[in-house]
């Protein structure tokens, strides 16, 4: 729901097919998937388990490489990874910190990884280590970190590098409940603050309308972009909004579509957000 | 109560040591009341208590010979430690590398390297050089493979992760995979560690003319049997000295690694 005058696309994806070989067999994972995303938009992706939306954004992040279709980046065809790999910010479900260096210098590692001194890198890094609920803890390992926080500390390696764009890959989804909810929220307070654009993957329904200006739902393997929806919520938004008529009418339209594709005769197999 | 808990883990930290030192020193006990009473002869088996008595009477002449084999395991294993390391990081980091020397690497290893020893003596001669070689030529093979295994071993989503950071090959190889393999080398380390102290006799067995081992074929035909005891016991001590600075090592370099561990053992409790 960009209101700028010239929308530009930050990402823009036509007919994308990628199949792997599974199980010895051929088989198509994304079929023909159109995506955009414009500048500082908060986009959305939601769909059953296996759908292909980590390979989508491996293949935005430059990690995988499509069969056929194109990818633009910033206006700009990035048809080879590595004209696309290092051109977004990509976190990951897991936190994937590495166990041999402390918090501040986890954050660092990117701006390390681009050249910076190590002495400059880790106070650039310091300058938000409040922002991202880690002060106080910039000098312990990861292992003595809670869950959130390993998380927290993840999402600021990736921030320090100050990329456009962002991916999120489940970044909360494997969090407790209580703890998932915080970290919508600040992530809200951060991207009302930063102005970067986000492409976030989630299994949460409350969570995608919650945070998004728009949700794209795929469908199973092979997955497609079933449906697109706005999210016309104003902005700033709590997590008080999700109770409330507005959030529930725009919950229906999206649940319709989803339970179609539940298959109700087998008890729990069916789900497709199991697993 | 921490207090408390603090002496609960003291106390079964002090049984844990205390265990085995007392069936050591139970053996020890029963070695020395069978030899006294059976009166086996002495040349035959000496009773701890003449093993202890020689560690004191020749102390001068065990330490001369355990500098000698110190020297040839120290200088051996460091080659061998530098060798598996740089020829196991050639291996993980280059896929031609892979497929035409590691495969000779581990064939290497069928080679009974006591069998090369001979060859050592008409090639390089029978000063230290030649022991050298062959406890470098044993520390070398589990260094190698564990670091190459170590390398390998790297976590693929975190080599993702950081070429998504715009990593380049070689920034994933030394902040990733190095790190990431200590706990591998280490490993290897530690066999090397265990394994060159035998090198080292082997080495002098076959041809030398100081060393403990070679005070070993020096005295056994001399009937000196409490003195060859002596010698092996100069040796386990230094086999167990070398593999316990090993672990200070480890420890001191990879203190997330101990502590990573510890935690999560708590967290399962």
């Amino acid at each position: 729901m960009s209101t700028d005058a010239a929308v530009r696309p930050k990402i823009r994806i036509e007919s994308v097919h990628k199949s792997y070989v599974i199980d010895g067999e051929q088989q198509s994972v994304l079929d023909g998937v159109d995506l955009t995303v414009n500048e500082g938009e908060f986009v959305s992706i939601i769909g059953p388990s296996g759908c292909g939306k980590s390979t989508l954004l491996n293949i935005i992040a430059g990690l995988d490489q499509p069969d056929s279709g194109t990818v633009e980046l910033s206006g700009s065809l990035s048809g080879s990874m590595q004209e696309r790999l290092g051109r977004t910010g990509y976190m990951q479900q897991k936190d994937l910190l590495l166990p041999w260096r402390s918090v501040l210098d986890n954050t660092a590692l990117g701006l390390e990884l681009r050249g910076v001194p190590k002495r400059q890198a880790r106070n650039q890094a310091l300058e938000f280590t409040e922002a991202f609920g880690l002060k106080g803890f910039e000098h312990l390992y990861p292992f003595a970190l809670s869950g959130g926080m390993r998380q927290r500390a993840a999402f600021l390696r990736t921030m320090l590098l100050d990329q456009d764009t962002i991916l999120l890959d489940e970044p909360f989804g494997a969090l407790d409940a209580l703890t998932r909810v915080q970290m919508q929220e600040w992530l809200l307070q951060l991207w009302d603050s930063f102005n970067k654009t986000i492409v976030l993957i989630t299994h949460d329904v409350d969570e995608a309308l919650l945070l998004s200006d728009r949700v794209y739902l795929m469908t199973a393997r092979p997955g497609r972009a079933a449906l697109t929806l706005d999210v016309p919520l104003p902005r700033p938004r709590q997590y008080d909004l999700v109770t409330t008529p507005g959030f529930i009418d725009i919950k229906a339209k999206l649940m319709e579509p989803l339970w179609s594709q539940i298959d109700r005769t087998k008890p729990g197999g069916g789900n497709p957000f199991s697993a | 109560m921490n207090l408390l808990k603090n002496i609960l883990k003291k106390t079964a930290n002090v049984a844990t040591w205390l265990m085995p030192i007392a069936i050591l020193i139970g053996l020890v006990a029963i070695w020395e009341l069978w030899v006294q009473l059976a009166d086996v002869p002495r040349w035959q088996l000496p009773p701890p208590s003449e093993i202890a008595k020689e560690l004191v009477s020749s102390s001068g002449l065990l330490w001369t010979h355990t500098v000698v084999t110190l020297k040839e395991i120290v200088f051996g294993f460091l080659a061998a430690l530098a060798a598996g390391l740089i020829l196991a990081s050639g291996i993980a980091y280059s896929r031609v590398l892979e497929r035409s020397v590691y495969p000779i690497v581990i064939a290497s290893q069928t080679v009974p390297v006591i069998a090369i020893a001979p060859l050592l003596l008409i090639w390089v001669g029978y000063g230290l050089t030649p022991k050298i070689i062959i406890v470098a030529l044993i520390c070398f093979y589990p260094i190698s493979v564990n670091t190459v295994d170590g390398l390998k071993a790297v976590d693929p989503d975190m080599v993702n992760m950081l070429r998504t950071l715009g990593a380049s090959r070689w920034q994933v190889f030394t902040k990733l995979q190095i790190p990431s393999a200590l706990p591998f080398i280490f490993s290897g380390v530690k066999i090397g560690i265990s394994v060159s102290v035998i090198a080292a006799v082997i080495g002098e067995w076959v041809g030398a003319s100081e060393g403990l081992g070679y005070l070993i074929t020096y005295s056994q035909p001399l009937f000196l049997t409490a003195r060859v005891f002596a010698a092996i016991f100069v040796l386990s001590v230094m086999g167990i000295a070398l593999f316990v600075l090993a672990v200070v090592v480890e420890r001191l370099m990879m203190p997330w690694h101990f502590n990573e561990k510890r935690s999560n053992a708590m967290r399962q409790l």
